[in-house]
């Protein structure tokens, strides 16, 4: 009976990394030294476990909820434009030169648009409303080859751009969440999320061909390609069912109002507590799908047009003699050819759009009062590789204010380094992260760069207190008067710090 | 302010490095300002212009000696027949044969939007079942200047079949032709084509007076070359 259990276990986390290996692009990390400050209001948006312990209510709502913005690529800005002469250029040589066999780079913008968060006597319930835009663009190398080498050489008479994958989303996501502490040490946290799928393109594995002969009398134009669409927005076809345009009137306004694809996804966090100096946590999210019915169309492509040039029999010919075309009506049928190669065939098709699973990792202790260290791993799996981001922390906390400096692994190359800032007053909670300061001064110098910022207001939060300075005061007892907001009713309770120990994330500068 | 750095001097220290890198900014540019490096280009070989259609139908002798759109003009001297498989011979003055005559009067040829091409080759390939050399010109209509034409871009002449062995084989010839930048201004500022063709005269014009109309000519011109934005 033991041993069916686990067989069933293991099956169990085998069908689990099949789905992480089947889902689609991944997205959305936020800067991991965020993950240090459980009372951060973006930390408990991605970790479900993480909550405040002092009772305070928090709400934010769009514009002081902030953003969160990622730039990650294979290359650098600077390696496409340059600035020889001083005037930025587009220097599609010097890319050529500088990029990898295989090319990505990838968007990632997240806007709060509502959070609460309610604490109930057995835990913290919360909400928020987020919209979600990204973009990823990958590419191999064979892209830029023909735009360098073009068809003249020998070599290069035939090009293939082989395999371009384009995913662009953009859909929001209702959360509910309740977090609770299971166990002494151990806290346990749950998002179910309501999702909504307002746009959508999907290309998978676009191929792009010129084949020249070698007397260059016809070049083949040839593409490959499928995927998926949905647009808020009207699609305009031809009869051949190819894209004639796109009515982008009140564009906006209509990719906010697209409910109509709906979506479930869960997040699971826990927070376990090893003693009163370190702490462990991890998350997994977004583990669902979205359903797309409305205007949601398969995209295909497969065509190839030998293009032999302009036809002059036509042109000395017509109209004299029967079974030949007005030249110029051929000349537009020919530019129609080459076109369609370009555009793919539209199909009305339900289809479903896998998330990408996220997992954080994160460890903290805390070598003094003022002073921590932890350790962030965020991983976002794909559908044949998956992105990681491993980050280092080191983490200053005061009553008021926390400031925290990262270095960060990319993958397995690149490294960054950034910092952050967060303060904690009695009524709000502002703070600013990045884990790519140099970022600021040398933008296109950078493969990635991430930006997340956010203020949050807070009810029923007792001021917070420098500890020290408290027990100072109680041990020389000069002050006889109780501590503003920690002891008002003047008891001889030890001073608050103790307490604050015990719940671990009192919302006092993290200073645990 | 004495009490504030002293309660948080790495704070404060932090935002001094930022505001004092924030001074030394670098690599900043507006989206609006950068254009595509000059002297980048594609280089290209493509067909530009075809005597052979989809449907297998090829140039032949016929077409190069007149716009037949226009009224055949009554020219002195002798006369020769031309000879129709399909349909009644057409009697023309010989020297049409040998005169540059505007066969192509207007084809549409744009180079459009943002493009253009530059260190123009033009490779001519005709194969030439005709007893005659052959001779093609082409022109460029100027696009902002309808009647301004530009310089005329003219290959050598293409040798015409040698009939004097049996069975008749066509002749081909390839030239490349390097084009002048005012012959390469003319492409790019363009938007129609004239092609002008004649025959150079041979013996075999005294020897005949009446010449098969449907000897195939096949041309090909073919343009390497570097594809810009403008």
């Amino acid at each position: 009976m033991k041993k069916n259990h686990h067989k069933n276990q293991k099956l169990h986390l085998v069908f689990l990394f099949l789905g992480l290996l089947a889902s689609e692009m991944g997205f959305t990390q936020i800067t991991g030294s965020l993950f240090m400050l459980p009372n951060n209001f973006y930390s408990q948006i991605y970790n479900p476990s993480y909550m405040r312990t002092d009772k305070a209510i928090e709400f934010s709502v769009a514009g002081l909820g902030g953003f969160s913005f990622i730039n990650q690529g294979s290359f650098k800005i600077s390696d496409l434009i340059t600035t020889p002469n001083g005037s930025p250029v587009i220097d599609i040589d010097n890319f050529y030169k500088n990029i990898d066999e295989n090319n990505f780079i990838r968007q990632d913008l997240a806007v709060p648009m509502a959070f609460v968060s309610i604490p109930v006597k057995k835990g913290v319930y919360s909400f928020y409303y987020k919209e979600n835009f990204n973009s990823v663009l990958k590419f191999k190398k064979d892209l830029i080859e023909f735009l360098v080498n073009g068809n003249i050489e020998p070599e290069y008479k035939n090009f293939n751009s082989n395999a371009i994958k384009v995913l662009t989303t953009g859909y929001r996501e209702f959360a509910f969440g309740y977090a609770r502490k299971l166990k002494k040490k151990l806290d346990g946290g749950i998002h179910a999320k309501l999702l909504f799928g307002a746009a959508l393109l999907d290309a998978d594995n676009w191929n792009y061909g010129i084949e020249t002969s070698n007397d260059a009398s016809i070049i083949n134009f040839l593409s490959d390609g499928y995927g998926h669409l949905m647009l808020p927005i009207p699609i305009v076809l031809r009869s051949d069912s190819t894209i004639h345009s796109i009515d982008s009137e009140k564009a906006f306004s209509k990719y906010m109002r697209a409910y109509q694809n709906s979506g479930f996804a869960i997040d699971l966090g826990i927070n376990y507590r090893i003693n009163k100096k370190s702490s462990f946590s991890a998350a997994v999210r977004d583990l669902g799908a979205i359903w797309y019915s409305y205007n949601a169309n398969y995209l295909k492509q497969n065509d190839r047009y030998g293009y032999i040039g302009f036809d002059m029999v036509s042109a000395v010919r017509w109209p004299e003699e029967a079974g030949y075309t007005d030249p110029n009506v051929l000349i537009d049928f020919l530019k129609d050819s080459i076109r369609n190669i370009w555009q793919p065939h539209v199909v009305e098709s339900n289809f479903v759009f896998n998330l990408a699973p996220k997992t954080v990792l994160h460890y903290q202790n805390a070598f003094s009062d003022n002073l921590s260290l932890g350790i962030t791993n965020q991983s976002s799996f794909q559908k044949n590789n998956f992105q990681n981001i491993l980050t280092v922390s080191a983490l200053q906390s005061w009553p008021n204010l926390s400031v925290f400096e990262n270095m960060n692994l990319h993958g397995v190359s690149d490294i960054s380094l950034g910092g952050g800032i967060q303060y904690e007053g009695d009524f709000f909670q502002a703070f600013f992260a990045t884990d790519n300061l140099i970022a600021f001064y040398h933008p296109a110098n950078n493969k990635t760069f991430s930006i997340n910022a956010g203020i949050c207001i807070l009810l029923n939060h007792k001021k917070a207190v420098d500890p020290e300075k408290d027990i100072h005061k109680k041990g020389m007892k000069k002050r006889k008067k109780p501590s503003k907001g920690l002891n008002p009713k003047g008891n001889k309770k030890l001073p608050r710090i103790k307490k604050v120990s015990d719940v671990f994330t009192p919302g006092k500068g993290d200073n645990y | 302010m004495k009490i504030f750095l002293n309660k948080y001097p790495y704070p404060v220290f932090l935002l001094f490095a930022v505001l004092l890198f924030q001074s030394c900014k670098t690599d900043e540019f507006k989206f609006n300002e950068i254009t595509l490096k000059e002297d980048w280009g594609i280089d290209i070989i493509m067909p530009l212009f075809t005597g052979k259609d989809k449907n297998g139908n090829v140039l032949e002798f016929r077409d190069f000696i007149h716009d037949w759109k226009q009224p055949i003009p009554d020219l002195p001297g002798t006369k020769t027949v031309l000879d129709y498989s399909n349909s009644p011979d057409v009697t023309i003055p010989t020297s049409l044969i040998f005169d540059s005559s505007t066969v192509i009067d207007s084809f549409h040829f744009d180079v459009q939007g943002i493009y253009k091409l530059s260190e123009i080759t033009l490779q001519f390939t005709v194969s030439n079942s005709c007893p005659f050399p052959l001779n093609l010109q082409l022109q460029f209509f100027n696009k902002s200047n309808p009647g301004n034409l530009g310089p005329p871009i003219l290959p050598p002449a293409f040798v015409g079949a040698n009939f004097n062995q049996i069975p008749v084989k066509p002749s081909t010839s390839v030239f490349s032709l390097d084009l002048d930048s005012l012959q390469v201004q003319s492409i790019n500022n363009g938007n129609r084509v004239k092609f002008n063709s004649w025959f150079d005269e041979t013996d075999y014009i005294n020897q005949n007076d009446t010449i098969y109309a449907h000897y195939p000519i096949d041309v090909l011109i073919v343009v390497i070359g570097k594809f810009q934005v403008k």
